[in-house]
């Protein structure tokens, strides 16, 4: 499975972010620190879920940290 | 103890005679000795009384976690009155019911609060305090000589309030003599603590949970508390934690996620070698989180559960024994039996209703006999409403009994947040039942969209966004389905169970 950073930027639109707040998000710095909350995490993880077509993997996905995270990880699983 | 003492008397009094000079509480860059807590806790119970409070009266406490949140919680059970904690992130409207309802004499908050205003329509209270860190201006000039008042048999010793199905939250009532069941039981016996531990809550003292952590532990084994007055974002726990060094660490699930995301082994101000042990309750602690944050942080984390009813944990995992995914064995101090919905026994591995019995536990709500008749059975039996699967001794939490959900440690009624939804033109039904991600309780709107309106992403996105402006974040839903009808009983109500996806 390979979804690439514009797709994920979309992702987190559609996870209820706001476009503005995606659009800025640096890939390579922790979610967390650029304003995604309790609510946004757990949002964006159900609609990758949901556009990965299978559930991440509990324990790895308590390891993502950043957009470069997700993507890696998701191309892993290819 | 004779029948009437005061305990928060008897604590202090304690605590003052062995280290008057120790820190009973830090916060920032303040620290509380426990002899500065006694003399202002009595500074407070003598305040409260020139301004008309009476032994028995309630006094709603809607302040951060702080010094001055401290004293008065003591200081009002010193004058024998019931202190009520409640989350200073209340609204005026939701504040003003529970000044009403708990029929409060007295509210002390801070500045600014939206209480304030809430107290004004509020003919029976009659003190409004508003305080900074320290407590209210001028409490220096008060006389610290107060003679502790027995509590009244009659009359709560200290209250909480649980939210409700309907919104409407119950008032808890509890004895003073209450608060010394958890660590007596849980606080020795699973914690094993002692004077030389530092205990550092990230839930607030308007929970049962973090009352207990933050000033009945600290208080009841002389040890030192760390108060935290912000938003427990992440990073700034982590920086707490490496700030203060406590040696325990009590969350919550949905917190744990999120500081495992934030925490970099070795990274800049992140720093968690002081803990001994780490305690998660509020909701069940799922597996992998348990696992992985044992693995990266080499921390034992133990997970329980407790009820503002209960005023205590009553299942619990023991250190060196966690079995990551259970909430572990009966607590110190409590029986426990899983019945069906008749009320007969079930055997091992097979799902039922967990009753709990120990000393300190509620015997009535406040003024609700509706609530008390489901929830307090004969004989001192707790109904918990949650669902259990036992094996060996040790329990797996499966879900609620009814539709309340329970989320980052908070009580969610569906209802609340279904309500809430159809307030955009796009939502013509909607339901809200949990949805499990990483192993947490989530809402998760399932929609009907109204005529014109087209299901997809986009609307989606609409709806989510729509939830948090208008909800509490753990109200707010994770993720939107659309529906083209719900699943209904014949005479039509929504049967959010078959909704569930956990």
């Amino acid at each position: 499975m390979s979804i690439d950073l514009e797709e994920l930027r979309r992702l987190l639109v559609a996870a209820g972010v706001r476009p503005e707040v995606a659009e800025k998000i640096d890939p390579a710095v922790p979610l967390l620190k650029q304003g995604l909350d309790s609510v946004d995490f757990p949002s964006f993880c159900a609609v990758v879920e949901e556009r990965a077509g299978v559930p991440l993997d509990e324990e790895t996905a308590l390891t993502l940290r950043t957009l470069n995270d997700f993507v890696a990880y998701l191309a892993g699983r290819a | 103890m004779t029948e009437h003492e005061n305990i928060a008397a008897r604590l202090l009094a304690r605590n003052v005679e062995r280290h008057p000079g120790k820190a009973a509480f830090l916060c920032g860059d303040d620290t509380l000795t426990c002899g500065a807590l006694a003399a202002d806790a009595a500074r407070f119970a003598n305040l409260l009384r020139a301004r008309g409070v009476a032994p028995g009266d309630r006094v709603v406490l809607c302040l951060p976690d702080s010094l001055a949140a401290a004293k008065a919680f003591f200081g009002a059970m010193l004058l024998g009155a019931a202190p009520v904690p409640v989350s200073e992130q209340l609204s005026a409207e939701d504040c003003a019911l529970i000044l009403g309802d708990s029929g409060a004499r007295a509210l002390i908050t801070w500045e600014d609060s939206p209480a304030v205003q809430a107290a004004r329509n509020c003919p029976e209270v009659a003190c409004v305090l508003t305080c900074g860190q320290h407590g209210p201006w001028g409490l220096g000039d008060v006389s610290s000589e107060f003679a502790p008042v027995p509590p009244r048999a009659d009359a709560p010793g200290f209250m909480l309030y649980s939210s409700g199905s309907t919104g409407r939250p119950k008032g808890v009532p509890h004895r003073q003599e209450d608060m010394l069941c958890a660590p007596l039981g849980w606080g020795r016996e699973v914690l094993g603590l002692t004077g030389d531990d530092v205990l550092f809550s990230a839930s607030k003292f308007s929970f049962a949970y973090g009352l207990t952590n933050s000033f009945t532990l600290p208080v009841v084994f002389g040890a030192t508390a760390v108060l935290f007055s912000g938003k427990p974002g992440p990073y700034e726990l982590l920086a707490e934690i490496a700030r203060h060094r406590p040696t325990l660490f009590f969350c919550v699930p949905t917190l744990y996620s999120m500081l495992l995301r934030a925490y970099e082994p070795g990274g800049e101000g992140m720093d968690l070698s002081s803990l001994r042990l780490c305690y998660s309750a509020g909701e069940a602690l799922p597996e992998a989180l348990c696992r992985q944050w044992m693995r990266v942080t080499g921390v034992e984390i133990l997970d329980g559960i407790g009820s503002t009813e209960a005023i205590n944990l009553f299942l619990s995992n023991r250190p060196g024994r966690v079995r990551c995914g259970t909430s572990g064995e009966a607590a110190p101090g409590f029986e426990t039996r899983l019945v069906d919905d008749s009320g007969a026994p079930v055997p091992d591995r097979t799902p039922g209703n967990l009753q709990v019995r120990g000393a300190g536990t509620c015997a009535a709500y406040w003024n609700r006999p509706d609530k008390t008749a489901e929830t307090m059975l004969p004989d001192g039996w707790l109904a918990t409403g949650d669902v259990c699967v036992r094996e060996g001794g040790v329990f797996t939490h499966k879900g609620r009994r009814d539709d309340m959900l329970k989320v980052g440690a908070h009580w969610v009624s569906p209802m609340q947040v279904e309500e809430a939804l159809r307030g955009h033109p796009a939502v013509a039904e909607c339901a809200v039942a949990a949805l499990a991600v990483e192993g947490l309780a989530r809402p998760c709107a399932h929609v009907v969209p109204a005529p014109g309106f087209e299901p997809g992403q986009e609307l989606s996105a609409e709806l989510l966004r729509f939830a948090r402006k208008v909800l509490a974040p753990h109200m707010c839903p994770v993720r939107v389905v659309f529906h083209a009808e719900l699943p209904k009983t014949p005479t039509g109500k929504v049967q959010r169970f078959r909704l569930r996806q956990l």
